[in-house]
């Protein structure tokens, strides 16, 4: 089966000289969790971007589905690291924007939108402004939107960044619920090293200066949740991204000072 | 019983400041005894008032029509030109300046000019109030749509929205709160904008509104219906300010309820 996501060659730089990212290949499996993780400024938020077609490599191509990112935009769906939820919507005229703005009728958007609140466990909530839900509540809403369409390719953008700790393990276990309910690929942009972990089917480690993948790990865990991530594998794991970030950081930093 | 106590403490402090100042006013007069030319008694121009009262809300009708028909025009052609300055940068570099400069231009140095376009009669005043008060319209617009959320512009961009669908569903909308507070002082500037449209564009027929009436009773030196036409001017605005306000107040529920 073809990869869902290819990024081949992949370099962007800016006018003023910096490169945010240089000479990035990478593949991503069709139904899978592929976790980008890395430091600030390592580009991984620059890769997400170009699959969803917000920003375009300077040299390479990057093909979603098997075409480029403009002509898949149907297929792709991105959730932000903040919420950007309309304030004076109803969470569930939020979540149906998508299809809205597609021309899709008031009946049948708004039936679909409360069925994505309902997978996100937020069914009872559709009435309410974003101003009235928790932080969680409005990432979970955030996320039932991006998901209104279908998407074939889900992107999440350090979306939990702003979190407590336990929330963002409930969110981590929804975005496997969704993946196994509606059978998308998910791309996660995070700086967390364990939610790299307990996430990600294939892990892109990824270092600053120029921001480039140092590392491909796959898991291959058979199952996650509260054992996993307690088990010794799991610590081990984490261990071993922790210190493939730090020999990155330290080469990137050396090529600096040289 | 909260929104009773809501209102009585939003009532209260108002209305006692009236009295206040009402009661300082008349014991000006028993102090200074002034001529009633100059500064007549608050019972003076109550008594005035009641006399000419068929003449008084007549007039207030009719400058009160003025200035809500210039007020919808300013509102109307204010968000308007907002919308359009703020979606094509080139024209806002080339045209707000000019708007700027052109709102410094005193209202009655152009006044004359109105009665020569429009002809003595309402649409002088009505045209007088809709300039007056469409600047403070189009800059809030302009303001509050450029002010918007950079990540929600990016989140319509992600979706793929037409320019049409985004100025609806996102930019008119978000620059709401801006545009209500524009509306707030047009509304106030509409009512002095007819007024001043009443003064030179003096009408014809037998309907006087509020500037006929100031200046009929300032040639005839009833100061005292003076103050009254005056304060029934003041009525009017404030009236037209706080149905704007509620209608603002209906549009911005969701913006409040969303902060809270």
């Amino acid at each position: 089966m073809g990869a869902a996501i290819r990024a081949f060659g992949v370099s962007r730089a800016f006018e003023d000289g910096s490169v945010a990212l240089d000479g990035v290949s990478l593949e991503v499996a069709p139904g899978s969790v592929a976790v980008l993780v890395g430091p600030s400024g390592c580009g991984k938020t620059t890769l997400l971007r170009m699959v969803a077609g917000l920003d375009r490599p300077t040299r390479g191509t990057v093909t979603v589905e098997g075409v480029g990112p403009e002509g898949a935009a149907a297929a792709v769906a991105i959730a932000f690291q903040e919420p950007r939820l309309l304030p004076w919507r109803s969470t569930v005229r939020n979540v149906a924007l998508p299809l809205e703005l597609r021309g899709v009728r008031r009946r049948e958007r708004l039936a679909r939108a409360r069925e994505m609140l309902g997978l996100v466990g937020l069914g009872d909530a559709h009435r309410k402004l974003p101003g009235q839900l928790s932080g969680g509540m409005r990432m979970r809403a955030a996320i039932a939107r991006a998901l209104v369409t279908r998407p074939q390719v889900l992107l999440l953008d350090e979306p939990f960044g702003a979190l407590d700790e336990i929330t963002r393990h409930v969110l981590d276990d929804l975005v496997l619920a969704i993946r196994a309910e509606l059978g998308m690929t998910v791309v996660l942009v995070t700086h967390s090293i364990a939610e790299a972990a307990y996430l990600g089917d294939r892990i892109f480690v990824m270092a600053p200066a120029p921001g480039r993948i140092v590392r491909t790990v796959e898991p291959g865990f058979a199952a996650r949740g509260p054992a996993l991530r307690a088990s010794v594998p799991y610590a081990t794991l984490m261990a071993d991204l922790l210190h493939s970030l730090g020999t990155a950081m330290a080469a990137s930093a050396g090529g600096r000072a040289a | 019983m909260s929104a009773i106590r809501s209102f009585m403490r939003g009532a209260v402090p108002p209305a006692v400041m009236v009295a206040l100042l009402v009661a300082a006013w008349q014991g000006c007069i028993w102090a200074f005894r002034p001529s009633a030319y100059l500064v007549p008694a608050p019972m003076d121009v109550l008594r005035a008032a009641a006399e000419m009262r068929e003449p008084l809300a007549d007039a207030a009708w009719i400058t009160g029509a003025s200035a809500a028909i210039g007020f919808a025009i300013a509102a109307g052609a204010g968000v308007l030109a907002g919308s359009v300055l703020a979606a094509v940068p080139f024209l806002m570099r080339g045209l707000y300046p000019i708007a700027t400069l052109l709102q410094m231009v005193p209202l009655v140095a152009i006044a004359p000019l109105l009665v020569i376009w429009c002809g003595y009669g309402p649409r002088t005043a009505v045209a007088s109030a809709a300039i007056v008060s469409v600047f403070p319209v189009l800059a809030a617009t302009l303001d509050g749509m450029r002010g918007t959320d950079r990540g929600l512009v990016e989140l319509f961009g992600t979706l793929r929205a037409g320019r049409l669908q985004r100025w609806w569903k996102l930019e008119l909308p978000w620059a709401i709160p801006s545009i209500v507070t524009g509306l707030r002082v047009a509304a106030g500037l509409s009512v002095i904008g007819a007024i001043v449209g009443e003064f030179v564009g003096a009408f014809a027929g037998d309907e006087s509104p509020v500037g006929i009436l100031i200046l009929s009773a300032m040639r005839e030196n009833r100061t005292d219906l003076v103050f009254a036409a005056v304060a029934v001017a003041a009525i009017v605005g404030f009236v037209l300010f706080g149905l704007v306000s509620l209608g603002g107040w209906l549009l911005l529920r969701r913006w409040h309820a969303s902060a809270a």
